[in-house]
């Protein structure tokens, strides 16, 4: 808006009219004020703004109206043109020309100016060229002439050593260096080199330290080429990371510095308004605050106006336009003029009326009366000195680096006069000098104050902004440094003056109160300072170590990163990064489009698209991208970055890192190859085992082949595949006989042969003709594939694989599998295809094969039926006949069986006191004629005949039992015939039987032998008759020998009338007896050999302690194992018997009870009384508890198992007492029970029962199963009496035999 | 018979109401003390009354026992007389039983299992 009325030549005339006219009319309201000489300037004034605005034509306008009305308002003749006095034509003229002449140098200073800005706009943009190409390096950056003289540095060089630019142009370079001899090495090098690369050396800093760099350094030409210097850069070694920390001016100090200034230039403008209207309307408060005191000048009035214009328009920081350039100039100017004057009137007493020449003052209020307008000295020198500031702000004056320095040292002189101003008044008296006005002393002070701080990125104000503990210390100080000294001063001088103090008491308090606050002050701000060093002390450690970690992290984790600032290109690189990239670290960081080069092909694109889209958008990104090495390796890197943004939000640097993955991706990419591999032989395995097992299972070919095709499709999934037959037609067609997958026609279409023609050589014709796998990697680039391309490519046939097959190693066709993808056939597919072909072939030759048997054994089957018949039904006959003779031998046996078990054999009684008697027989296949009776007399006798019959078979049994029954009517007859019960000796007996038996054994031409044998228990004695029998074996308890017993008589039935002698041989307790049958002295092993007597006797000898029952069953045993089987030739027969000394029972009881499991109660009542009441004393109380528990089993056990749970059957409990123990038996007619035959009991609770047995055998001392000599079953169970003292112990001597034992 | 039952700390004491166990009322007890095998997981079995006991009736015991560790229960035995005590010694079931005197001792062992347990 406003540039366009300045453009509108109409508003220049329009301005220049309306200006003329207002300054007229202002002045002619001042006229008694003013003189023409005021009136004059003001429309110079008005002419030179709008020469200065709008050029020439409205500015001579401007300049004929102005002197119209000058003429006509000012100059008497007032109010006409008239001009009386000649002396005001020569003014007036003067003031016309003077008028036209600004005018028109104005218009020429703008356009000069303007053009003078747009050479120096051009000549900055080179410099900043320049400067910008130097300032481009954040590393420092040195030219140096030929002359070894610094021609310019960079901000970093300033940085690094310490020296402002202007201070280090002009010095040489090598004062810079620690070494200065290394400089100059250097220096040389280049010139002589034209370059040097990465040299190491220190740059010293203007403090103490020094900063380790490498410099590189090239030569500089002229545009002509010739050399005129040196550049050197100079690199730190430390890591350098662009411009790390910019000390950011604390904003809140800035504002308020601004607002300040601010506030300083209208409070000046401000002040001078009001003192000026106070002067021309002649109020007493606006010219002076306080009535008496110092009254304000015009002059100074004005001048304040003028400086508050200036500071108004210099404050912001911006490159002053023509316009502001010029006012604030020309008011510059005004002021220094007018503090120049009045300071040359003070110094040299002239004078100049410049006190009068705006405005006529009272001379009543003014100190010199002679000059009421003049300003005292103080203000004068004040300014002139700011007016000097101000016109050389932002002019490199001095000190070139440092432009703000000669404002700012000015500004401060004028803050310190103006502070002198202002003590007049604090302290209430005023010196002849400084006689100011109280609002222009203050006045003065705010706004030199406001001077000081106008450029608050410069000098002292940005030292009050800084962040640092410097600019904290500042603020503190600064302040304290003013106010501290005026208030004790004043304290003082109130002191001084009131009288109260003496002056040297007055100083000496000064002195203390100075010397307490600011120490007290010292200390205060020293803590805070101290603080923030420490803090800032321990966060570099923890910096150093958090970089020393990073950097070996980054070693570890192939990590690398990056900063780069993309305003100056500057990249850092970290020792990890460069080692990534197998780069010498020492070297300097690529920039940014050499560092693209380290990505091949279109990474680098990307990175770089990722990069400049992130500088954009501020996100922050992650490539997987290659790089290539410097040594020529490719590894694989994530790259990461992000953008780092200052407090505008401009991006200041980008920063990231990379990653070496290439050992990750590596293992990734070979596991998953190896895992793509095994997938896909994986289903090859799994089809070729399920296709082996469809071969297994397979009953024709047919049918065969199309699961197969149909297996593969499934399991392997391929697309398609199908067995094509080779035909033996003429054009060698190949004909599908099985397929499976998409097809969709293609066997209509493809047309295949195998004879060697175009439509022959195709995979498939090849296969089959040549006997070898063929593979179509591609379907789309085999050129022999060209006449079935399109249809495969149409139906999703990548590519395929033909292995041939063979039936009875003859051509029979192929089998062709097509994939979906291209080089879908690995060599493991074709090994594991080419074998699953093979077992196909394989499984198709055997399907013929077994076709093939089949017929034959269909024929082989018709023809051997007949012949079958006939076979089967001769062998039924022959089985018939054989099976009656079977019967007809079985039959016999088991007669004589029974003549054997019923007729020969008694049961050896088992309740003989004194004798234990054991006996054992058994029959071989054929029946022998072996017999044993026993009769017992008495208590004390008892008889023992065993026989033997010659020959064999039911004959010879009854034989046997005739014998047996003679003797035992021999015996009857005999006592019947004895008057007196005596009982007929054994000799009578035999001879009364073989008279009877020898008749008829002699016409069966037969004979007996026989032994009969009479136990005397009582007299310890045997008595023997052996009629020809084997003899019998006498094993003496005492001696522990055997001998064999011999009578000499002859058998039974070798000759009538015989007289059988009779022989008694006395035994002893312990002694054993056995009788024996020649089956056993018979017995012949494998080889042949007899077992014999001497064996036998050795036996008996090593055996005699044994029970008898025990003996037999070893020697059973022994036989068995000597002959090497359990059936023998002959009847095997033992009876042993040994004489035991059998006690009385000192009480006895019985008592029958049913075969019920509620009788059990009454059975353990019997025990437990019985126990009770025996004659030598009561059973102790755990032996009936054990007793009690084993009678209890037993009973039992004979209940649920001998009688299988019948109830109506009987159990007869017998108990006797002994002096040393007690014994019960319990008789049944139930089954036998075989403790052998009893399972071990389980004692880890895993079985409910089976306790039964191991309870009796571990409750009582000795048990006995047998079955007695009336035919019932027994369990005799003895327990002893505890003896005191040492029951255990004979308890132990109790149990004798083995199988009793605990 | 009636089996009575008493409870402390989910622990079931079951007194054995009678003074012989044996084959001819070894039908009657395991009839009887199924519901309890079914019901309870901690079962003590109090034999104070019981003054004989035969093999019919030590695999009664044997069938509890493995009823109950079968569904994770145990079973302990209290207060025998020395009589039975002896035959569980002679068939070595006291080391397959956990026997106590007392039903106290039998109730803290409970407890201190499942503590352990829970531990």
């Amino acid at each position: 808006m406003l540039v366009k009325l300045l453009k509108n030549r109409i508003a220049g005339y329009v301005v220049a009219l309306i200006g003329v006219g207002l300054v007229t009319a202002i002045c002619i309201a001042l006229r008694s004020h003013i003189n023409e000489m005021t009136v004059a300037l003001a429309l110079l004034l008005v002419v030179l703004f709008v020469a200065s605005a709008w050029e020439r034509w409205p500015a001579l306008i401007a300049s004929v109206v102005a002197m119209l009305c000058l003429n006509f308002f000012f100059l008497p003749p007032f109010y006409t043109f008239t001009i009386a006095d000649p002396k005001n034509w020569v003014a007036l003229t003067a003031f016309f020309i003077t008028a036209l002449t600004a005018g028109r140098l104005s218009t020429w200073a703008k356009r000069h100016a303007a053009e003078a800005a747009a050479s120096r706009s051009q000549a900055r943009l080179a410099s900043a060229y320049n400067r910008s190409l130097l300032e481009a390096s954040l590393d420092p950056l040195m030219t140096i002439g030929s002359d070894g003289k610094i021609n310019d540095v960079n901000a970093a060089a300033e940085a690094v050593t310490g020296h402002s630019r202007a201070d280090l142009i002009g010095t040489n370079f090598t004062e810079h260096f620690a070494d200065r001899n290394s400089a100059q090495t250097v220096y040389e090098q280049v010139l002589r080199d034209h370059w040097v690369r990465g040299f190491a050396t220190e740059l010293r800093h203007r403090g103490v330290h020094s900063t380790s760099v490498l410099l590189d350094g090239s030569l500089y030409r002229d545009t002509e080429g010739n050399v005129i210097g040196v550049v050197v850069s100079a690199r730190p070694i430390s890591t350098y990371v662009g411009k790390l920390w910019e000390p950011r001016p604390n904003p809140t100090v800035v504002g308020h510095l601004k607002l300040f200034v601010t506030l300083s230039s209208l409070l000046s403008m401000a002040v001078g308004i009001l003192s000026v209207i106070g002067l021309v309307l002649n109020i007493t408060v606006l010219k002076s605050v306080f009535p008496g005191q110092p009254v304000i000048k015009m002059n100074a009035a004005i001048c304040l106006v003028a400086l508050g214009a200036c500071l108004w328009l210099v404050r912001e920081r911006s490159y002053l336009s023509g316009t502001r350039k010029i006012v604030v100039q020309i008011l510059a100017t005004f002021v220094v003029l007018v503090g120049l004057l009045s300071t040359a009137e003070h110094l040299f007493g002239w004078n100049l009326h410049i006190d009068q020449s705006l405005f006529r003052e009272a001379p009543a209020e003014s100190f010199i009366p002679e000059r009421p307008g003049l300003v005292t000295p103080i203000t004068a020198l004040d300014f002139l000195l700011l007016g000097m500031a101000l016109l050389v702000l932002d002019r490199p004056f001095v000190w070139k680096s440092r432009k703000h320095w000669t404002t700012q040292y000015l500004a401060s002189l004028t803050v310190i006069l103006a502070a002198v101003g202002l003590l007049g008044f604090i302290l209430q008296r005023h010196n002849e000098y400084a006689r100011i006005a109280l609002q222009t002393a203050i006045t003065l002070l705010v706004f030199s104050l406001a001077l000081l701080f106008v450029r608050p990125q410069r000098g002292l104000p940005e030292l009050l902004a800084s962040p640092t503990a410097g600019g904290a210390l500042t603020r503190r100080w600064l302040p304290a440094a003013i106010v501290i000294p005026i208030l004790i001063g004043t304290l003082a001088w109130t002191e001084i003056a009131s009288g109260r103090s003496t002056a040297w008491g007055a100083l000496s308090l000064m002195i203390v109160a100075m010397i307490v606050v600011v120490g007290a002050f010292a200390i205060w701000n020293g803590y805070i300072v101290n603080r923030g060093e420490l803090e800032r002390r321990l966060s570099e450690d923890i910096l150093h170590r958090r970089e020393m970690e990073l950097r070996e992290s980054q070693r570890l984790a192939q990590v690398g990163n990056w900063w780069w600032d993309p305003g100056t290109d500057s990249v850092v690189w970290s020792e990890g990064l460069s080692r990534i990239a197998s780069r010498n670290p020492l070297l300097p960081p690529p920039t940014y489009k050499e560092h693209l080069g380290f990505y091949p092909g279109q990474d680098a694109q990307r990175l770089d698209e990722v990069i400049q889209k992130s500088i954009e958008t501020g996100a922050s990104f992650e490539l997987d991208l290659q790089l290539a090495r410097l040594d020529g390796a490719v590894r694989y890197v994530t790259s990461r970055g992000e953008a780092e943004r200052n407090a505008e939000g401009r991006v200041v640097v980008m920063r990231g890192t990379v990653q070496d993955v290439t050992e990750r991706k590596k293992s990734e990419e070979a596991l998953r190859r190896s895992e793509q591999a095994l997938l896909r032989s994986n289903r090859a395995h799994r089809a070729l085992s399920r296709c082996n097992e469809a071969l297994v299972r397979a009953t024709d070919e047919s049918s065969l082949l199309q699961d197969i095709c149909r297996l593969i499709i499934e399991e392997a999934g391929y697309r398609f595949c199908w067995v094509g037959h080779a035909e033996q037609d003429e054009s060698k067609t190949v004909r599908p006989i099985a397929q499976a997958g998409f097809e969709d026609d293609y066997l209509k279409t493809i047309n295949i042969s195998w004879a060697d023609t175009e439509r022959g050589r195709g995979p498939t014709g090849t296969c089959v003709r040549t006997g070898q796998v063929q593979i179509v990697r591609n379907f789309a680039t085999e050129p022999r594939l060209a006449p079935w391309r399109s249809e495969a490519l149409k139906r999703g046939y990548a590519s395929s694989m033909a292995v041939p097959l063979e039936v009875d190693s003859q051509r029979f066709g192929a089998l062709t599998i097509y994939a979906a993808e291209i080089e879908a056939f690995g060599p493991e597919e074709v090994k594991l295809l080419t074998e699953l072909a093979g077992d196909l072939g394989f499984g198709v030759t055997m399907l013929h094969i077994q076709a093939e048997r089949h017929r034959a054994e269909e024929e082989i089957r018709t023809l051997n039926a007949g012949l079958e018949q006939r076979v089967v039904r001769r062998t039924a006959q022959l089985q018939a006949v054989n099976q009656e003779l079977e019967q007809t031998r079985e039959r016999e046996i088991e007669i004589g069986f029974k003549i054997q078990q019923t007729l020969l054999l008694d049961q050896p009684p088992q309740d003989v006191p004194g004798l234990q008697i054991a006996a054992i027989t058994i029959p071989s296949q054929k029946i022998d004629g072996d017999f044993y009776i026993f009769i017992r007399h008495s208590e004390e006798w008892l008889d023992v005949i065993v026989g033997d019959v010659m020959g064999k078979g039911v004959p010879a049994a009854l034989l046997g039992a005739a014998t047996k029954s003679h003797f035992l009517r021999a015996l009857s007859n005999l006592m019947m015939a004895s008057r007196d019960g005596k009982i007929p000796e054994p000799k009578e007996i035999v001879m009364l039987a073989h008279a009877e038996l020898a008749r008829h054994l002699i016409k069966l031409d037969s004979f007996v032998t026989l032994v009969y044998a009479r136990f005397d228990e009582k007299s310890q004695r045997l008595e023997l008759v052996d009629c020809g029998h084997t003899g019998i074996v006498h094993w003496h308890a005492r001696t522990g020998q055997s001998e064999i017993l011999h009578g000499d008589n002859l058998p039974l039935g070798v000759r009538e009338g015989e007289i059988y002698d009779q022989v008694s041989i006395p035994f002893e307790a312990g002694d054993l007896l056995l009788f024996y049958s020649d089956g056993i002295t018979e017995a012949r092993n494998p080889s042949g050999e007899l077992f014999g007597v001497e064996r036998l006797e050795e036996f008996v000898r090593l055996n005699g302690e044994l029970d008898p029952a025990t003996l037999v069953a070893g020697i059973r045993k022994a036989i068995s194992t000597f002959s090497g089987s359990n059936r023998l030739a002959d009847d095997l027969t033992a009876v042993a018997v040994k004489a035991q000394p059998k006690p009385v029972p000192t009480s006895r009881s019985e008592i029958e009870i049913d075969s019920n499991l509620a009788r059990l109660r009454q059975a353990r009542e019997f025990v437990r009384q019985f126990c009770c009441h025996m004659p030598d004393g009561a059973l102790d109380e755990e032996g009936v508890g054990d007793l009690e528990l084993a009678v209890n089993e037993a009973a039992s056990n004979i209940m649920k198992h001998a009688y299988h749970g019948r109830t109506d059957q009987k159990i007869h409990v017998e108990a006797e007492s002994f002096p040393d123990h007690v014994s019960i038996q319990l008789h049944h007619y139930g089954e036998p029970f075989d403790p052998s035959a009893a399972p071990a009991p389980k004692l880890d609770g895993s079985r409910e029962s089976g306790f039964g047995a191991y309870i009796i055998s571990r409750s009582v001392d000795q048990v006995r199963y047998y079955r007695d000599e009336r035919g019932r079953n027994c369990v005799a169970m003895v327990k002893f009496r505890k003896a005191q003292g040492e029951p255990e112990l004979i308890r132990s001597g109790g149990k004798s035999n083995g199988n009793n034992s605990r | 018979m009636e089996i009575t039952v008493d409870r402390s700390d989910g622990v079931a004491i079951a007194v054995v109401p009678i003074d012989e166990l044996d084959a001819s009322n070894v039908g009657e007890f395991k009839r009887d003390i199924t519901p309890l095998l079914q019901s309870e997981t901690k079962l003590v079995l109090d034999l104070s009354q019981l003054r004989f006991i035969d093999s019919s009736g030590l695999g009664a015991m044997l069938s509890c026992l493995r009823q109950l560790s079968a569904k994770g229960g145990d079973l302990k035995l209290c207060g025998m007389s020395k009589q039975v005590r002896a035959l569980f010694e002679l068939v070595r079931m006291h080391r397959i039983f956990d026997i106590y005197p007392a039903r106290e001792g039998a109730i803290h062992a409970f407890q201190a299992a499942s503590e352990v347990q829970h531990a």
